[in-house]
Formats: structure tokens, sequence, C-alpha cells
């Protein structure tokens, strides 16, 4: 999976939000609230292709929980960031 | 033949000061203070464009050239449309009064074609990168023209303002106690009703602006201006106050006022200013200032009946 571009992580009165820009976005108007952890998460990925597992490990790093919980709860993050239209599933033949 | 030539003489002069005052005429500038940024409008060859053209702006004239000029924009015959093959398309947008078809330049400026309701073109627009340097040839009929220049000039001056902590703001705004109280809404929803009703019924109260008033923030001070652009509300004030607060208007089948949390009312203001979503550095300088608004004033949403209690009962929450 892969961040999409122009969805940028701002910092509001301490709080963190994704506001999106760029011409492919122009009809994006959500803005998304992440808190403390996802936001620590979606800047540490930069722009690496990634999967739970990735994620998880990112998670381990940096906080004290076990990898299994870590991926368990990192699973559920992926869902909700693919719901609110912020990452894609890179095409296996994206690069041809 | 004395005769004649006296009398040719008297034309030739005749002719010689017309050809003067052509010439004077050719290059005509205005100049104007907007929310404290210089503005100049240049009318360069642009028969039968003038001065006429603007005249919401003359609460904002001044003599000499400004010395702090955020932007100069020329009005000129002599501008041709840059073609596609040329050119990186955006997008037609909706302004709400009128389609405008936006072009990156090979520059990396921007060209407008801006349109009205009925889809006529009324200005060409072509500015550089910052909106400091703007070029416009205005079409059709006088109302056209007006339309036309003063929407190129709304445009450049919210583009060129971003890149000086100014940001224009789609609300209605009424002055209370030396302090600007701004109400934005979704078109209909009533923020120029709700307003009617603070100038009705609340004492020390007048209107500032009602349709794009400029915030500032200066010094980490937020700060609220009257500007050339009212919409349909002829209010064209050049005066100045500290930002009370900005509001958003939600009818309700009661009255109620509850401060927004920050990310909320970044939400609330975000599709509320005029930005670019697609032009990184414009559009960056209108999040950081939309954040700067947040974190020195307040932003409430008034759920509201289009009554006197709804008046009474924003003022006494969001005017303490």
């Amino acid at each position: 999976m892969k961040k999409k571009v122009g969805f940028n992580l701002r910092s509001i009165c301490g709080e963190h939000i994704i506001v999106a820009e760029g011409k492919e976005n122009i009809d994006f108007s959500k803005i998304i609230s992440m808190n403390e952890t996802s936001a620590y998460l979606w800047e540490a990925l930069e722009d690496k292709e990634f999967t739970a597992d990735t994620l998880a490990n990112l998670l381990t790093e940096q906080y004290e929980v076990e990898f299994e919980t870590a991926l368990k709860d990192c699973s559920e993050l992926l869902v909700n960031w693919q719901e609110a239209g912020i990452i894609e599933l890179k095409l296996p033949n994206d690069n041809c | 033949m004395f005769k004649v030539l006296a009398k040719l003489g008297v034309n030739l002069a005749t002719l010689a000061q017309h050809a003067l005052i052509r010439r004077r005429r050719a290059t005509m500038s205005h100049n104007f203070i907007i929310a404290e940024h210089g503005v100049s409008i240049i009318f360069e060859n642009a028969t039968p464009n003038d001065g006429t053209l603007i005249q919401s702006m003359d609460p904002f004239r001044v003599n000499d050239e400004p010395k702090n000029l955020l932007l100069k924009l020329f009005v000129t015959n002599d501008l041709q449309p840059i073609s596609p093959e040329d050119t990186e398309l955006i997008r037609d947008i909706d302004t709400g009064n009128g389609m405008t078809l936006v072009d990156v330049l090979p520059s990396g400026g921007y060209q407008f074609h801006i349109r009205n309701v009925q889809g006529n073109l009324c200005c060409l627009l072509h500015t550089n990168k910052d909106f400091s340097i703007c070029r416009c040839k205005l079409e059709g009929d006088f109302t056209m023209r007006n339309f036309g220049l003063n929407n190129a000039l709304m445009l450049s001056y919210a583009f060129a303002g971003s890149f000086q902590q100014t940001l224009l703001i789609h609300a209605s705004l009424v002055r209370h106690q030396n302090k600007g109280y701004a109400f934005t809404a979704k078109s209909g929803t009533g923020k120029s009703t709700h307003v009617s009703l603070w100038l009705r019924y609340i004492p020390d109260c007048d209107l500032m602006n009602d349709d794009n008033p400029i915030v500032r923030v200066i010094d980490g001070k937020p700060y609220i201006y009257g500007s050339p652009w009212s919409g349909k509300t002829p209010c064209y004030r050049n005066i100045k106050a500290e930002l009370g607060s900005i509001s958003r208007i939600d009818r309700a089948k009661e009255n109620s006022v509850e401060q927004m949390r920050p990310i909320e009312a970044f939400a609330s203001l975000l599709p509320s200013c005029s930005t670019m979503k697609w032009d990184k550095a414009v559009f960056n300088n209108t999040v950081e200032i939309i954040t700067k608004i947040i974190e020195t004033s307040k932003v409430y949403t008034i759920h509201c009946l289009p009554n006197k209690d709804a008046a009474l009962l924003c003022q006494q929450t969001i005017a303490k």
C-alpha cells in the first residue's frame, strides 16, 4: 500500500490533521483527524510502500507493545485509512 | 489663403492637444490601499475601459503609488490567450457567479477565463506565480467588463495576499464595539439575515462588509477589514477592526451557540476562504493563516432561527 500523494499531516493547536492538496485532490474536501500514534505512523512511512507488518514494526520501535497486538491494531487502522480514502493499493503491474 | 491657414493652424493646435490628451490617457494609473496593502490598476491601451469600471474601489483610493505594493494589475487590449497546447488545464471552476477556466502557464503563472452566469467571457487574466503582476483583457458590455475586472482583481488580491498573511473570507461582517464579528454559512442559510438582526436589535453595530471581508494576522493578532467586494450589498468600506470571532450559521429549531474545537474550526473555515488547492504555495499559505486565526481567536457554531433572540443570545455569547 501507499499513502496517496498530497495528503499532508498538519498540526493545529497541537492536534493532528490530514489535509489533501494538489490538482488530483480538488474534490477531496474531508479533513482527517489523527491521534498521536496514527500521526506518528503517517510521518514515519514517508513515501515508502507498506503493509500492516510495516506499521506494526514501526509501532514496536516507538511504543512498548507486543508485535502481535500492534499488528492487530494496525490492521484495523489500515481499514480506517482505506475508508477515509487516504491510502491506495499499489497494483502489481504498476511499474510496467 | 491666410484665413485658411489660420483656420488650419487652429485645427492643428486642437489636434495636437487631442493627441496629448490621448497619449496621457493611454496609460492611466489608479492606486489603492486595501487592508493596508497597496494595489495599482493601470489602464494601458485599454479603450474604452477606464476608472469608471472600478467605482466600488473609490473609498480605497490614494493619490500616489503605495510603497508596499501587493500587486499591479494592467488592463490592456494587447493580451492574447495562450493556446491549450502550451498550458496545463486545471479545470473549469464554478465560482457561484459563473464559470472560470483555470490553466497553468509555462512560466508557472496562471491563465483565467472569467465568464459570467450567462457563460460569456468577461475577462482574460494572466498572472505571474505569486500574483504580484497581473494583466487582463476585458470583453463585452460595461456590466460584463465591470464584472470581469472586479473578479480579476478579487482573485489576484486573494492569492497575492496569501503570501502576506492575508485571507479573503466569504462572510458577512458586523462591527460591534470596535470589534469585527464575521458570519459564514452555506449560500442561502442566512448570514446576511443574521447580521441584519444584529444591526436592528443590538446597539453600537454597523455593517462592515456583506460578502468578502479580508482577514490579516499582524504580529500574531487577527484583524478584519472591509473590502471593495461585498456581493449584492454595495458596502465598500475602508475600515479595520480587531477580529472578534468567526461564526458559522446553522439553521435550527432552537437557538444555541457553541465554540468549535480547533479541528472543527479548521474544517469550517477552509471552505469559506479563497484558495487554490492545486497550488502548493498558495494552499500552504491559506492553511497557515487559518491555523493562526484559530490559534488567536474563537470560532463558533450558531444554531439559530432567524429571530431577535438568536441575535441577542449570539451577541451575549460571542461578544463577551
